[in-house]
């Protein structure tokens, strides 16, 4: 069983949902980011934060994963002032709803005045609706970004235990880890982390705190990085129960904080996509698959 | 939404869960002296966090108000949602209370999307929200297109002709009852007919199932010798739910020539369309 808690499902295909359910992954988690350019309009930013917690939550289901989110305003939209200031104002009307598992994912890209502005005003948001916090950091400047970020993040108040640090690597794990946040990596196919360096930071590092991810979206990326690096770490030698902890169960305790997220969910409900068959628009009268 | 709705809710959810009531009043009631779109947002989608899942352990009071029993089956959370939006309507103007609550659909998460389209049902100045409901029918989530062909009368009180028709044909091409649906019979027409007909025709050209229950509108219409002819010739390829709905349906049309068919077809047919529901689809 695993978890893939950064993925953005709203950009990949129903195939994926397929092969990851096969591979044994449960529930995902869908930070809200960028769609790759710019948004120009709150309205279309306000229609994108409900399909994920509206379609692609019916859409996962449908493939027996169980879907939850992160809602938050994205570091690179952040630069333009006047969507972000409209975004934030809907922020609050989707951050108690069901399935919001964090504020995400928010942080920095090229750590300008308006980032850290909106990075500020969203950790106020966190502890207003006592949601976890989901952090980008930068690709650029990134050991900086991230030390900065997790300044901010104390200045406000927060306890590192309720925020996730995402897109670690090998210069930025020792401080993460030391400074008690919750670490976790991206396992890109080209960049950021391969599962290889994963598998050397996993035997380091252990596996306190540590959780990893996919992040797959709409550039080269792999739904199945998880499952992928799960295996890996096996064949490496890695222990079972620290495998399992690092692709499953502190994924699952850090952003069980919201009380939103819970292994219930997965457990109880059987697959039964016959309900759904016919006519439908994900499944287009395709064989339903049925959980045994 | 009639104060009685209102205040019965109250007491049901005071009743069971009285500490999360009282916040909830208590946003409410500094509403009422400010209103805030935001604040409203907000008490809307915290009654899941603050009610939990649990459902009441009293709701006879509901039962004057609960025509087709969709509130027995509600929780708590489900109950004060709908407390939030009538106490809406008791709170601003009309034009306040539309805008409010068009908002809370376009940001609706999905069990919340199910919760407004009932709460239709019971809401002050149903007719505003047409558009809304119409949506909802065209949805491919079976929970959202389901909270309004079913158990509820509003789309055979407020949609138009094509909006009826095209619910009816949805509720065909997503496979859910249609036998059951409020005002069936009293919105039966021969556009939606020939609809059906030739949705079952392109159906059966791909080897698919038709369900048995899209049988009911035609056979209620049928008096004319091809549209006789063509509930015999379904009948003889049909299953046996769809051999009893066509003997049914015609057996319930006023036109001597259908009964007199629908006598030939099952002569000793004492069934009800719950029974025929039931029957094993072979």
């Amino acid at each position: 069983m695993y978890i893939d808690p950064h993925i953005h499902m709203s950009a990949r295909t129903t195939d994926d949902y397929q092969t990851m359910a096969e591979a044994g992954v449960v529930a995902v988690i869908e930070p809200a980011f960028w769609l790759g350019q710019p948004r120009t309009s709150v309205d279309t930013y306000r229609d994108y934060l409900a399909s994920l917690v509206g379609w692609e939550r019916f859409r996962a289901s449908q493939f027996g994963i169980s879907h939850y989110c992160a809602i938050g305003l994205n570091s690179k939209e952040a630069n333009n002032e006047e969507l972000a200031e409209a975004v934030m104002e809907i922020l609050p009307l989707f951050l108690a709803k069901e399935g919001v598992v964090a504020v995400g994912e928010i942080g920095f890209d090229e750590q300008t005045a308006l980032e850290e502005k909106y990075l500020r005003a969203q950790l106020e948001l966190a502890k207003q609706f006592d949601l976890p916090v989901m952090v980008h950091t930068p690709h650029r400047d990134k050991v900086q970004g991230t030390i900065l970020t997790m300044d901010i993040c104390e200045e406000h108040g927060l306890d590192p235990s309720q925020v996730i640090i995402d897109h670690n690597n090998e210069t930025t794990v020792k401080q993460v880890l030391e400074r008690g946040y919750w670490t976790a990596f991206t396992l890109y196919p080209q960049t950021k982390m391969g599962s290889e360096r994963m598998v050397n930071i996993a035997k380091e590092y252990g596996s306190e705190r540590i959780f990893i991810d996919s992040s797959a979206d709409w550039g080269v990326s792999d739904p199945l990085a998880v499952p992928k690096t799960a295996n890996l770490m096996l064949q490496s030698g890695i222990a079972k129960k620290d495998v399992e902890k690092i692709c499953y169960s502190n994924a699952l305790a850090a952003y069980a904080q919201s009380g939103q997220i819970s292994a219930e969910h997965w457990q109880k409900s059987a697959l039964d996509q016959s309900q759904l068959f016919e006519g439908n628009s994900v499944l287009r009268g395709q064989k339903p698959k049925v959980s045994e | 939404m009639s104060d009685n709705l209102n205040s019965a809710l109250q007491r049901v959810i005071e009743n069971t869960h009285s500490d999360a009531a009282d916040k909830l009043l208590a946003g409410l009631s500094s509403l009422k002296s400010a209103f805030s779109s935001q604040q409203f947002f907000y008490l809307f989608a915290i009654c899941p966090r603050w009610f939990g899942k649990g459902t009441p352990e009293e709701n006879t009071d509901l039962i004057p108000f609960d025509h087709y029993g969709v509130l027995h089956n509600w929780s708590n959370a489900q109950l004060a949602r709908l407390f939030v939006l009538s106490t809406l309507a008791q709170t601003v103007d009309k034009q306040s209370y539309k805008k409010n609550i068009n908002e809370l659909f376009k940001t609706a998460d999905l069990n919340e999307m199910v919760l407004l389209v009932h709460a239709l049902s019971f809401l002050p100045e149903p007719e505003a929200f047409v558009e809304r409901a119409r949506e909802a029918a065209r949805s491919n989530i079976e929970s959202v297109f389901c909270a309004l062909a079913h158990n509820s009368n509003y789309a055979s009180k407020y949609f138009d002709l094509a909006g009826w028709n095209q619910l009816v044909l949805k509720a065909a091409f997503l496979a859910v009852p249609i036998w059951s649906m409020v005002g069936l019979r009293e919105r039966n027409n021969t556009e939606l007919v020939t609809m059906l007909k030739n949705y079952a025709i392109e159906r059966q050209a791909a080897a698919r199932t038709v369900p048995w229950d899209l049988f009911c509108c035609p056979g209620w219409l049928a008096s004319s010798e091809p549209e006789l002819e063509f509930l015999v010739q379904q009948h003889a390829r049909g299953t046996n739910k769809i051999k009893a709905a066509i003997s049914m349906a015609l057996s319930e049309n006023t036109h001597r020539e259908a009964k007199k068919l629908a006598a030939t077809l099952a002569p000793q047919q004492k069934i009800s369309w719950q029974d025929i529901a039931t029957l094993e689809n072979e």
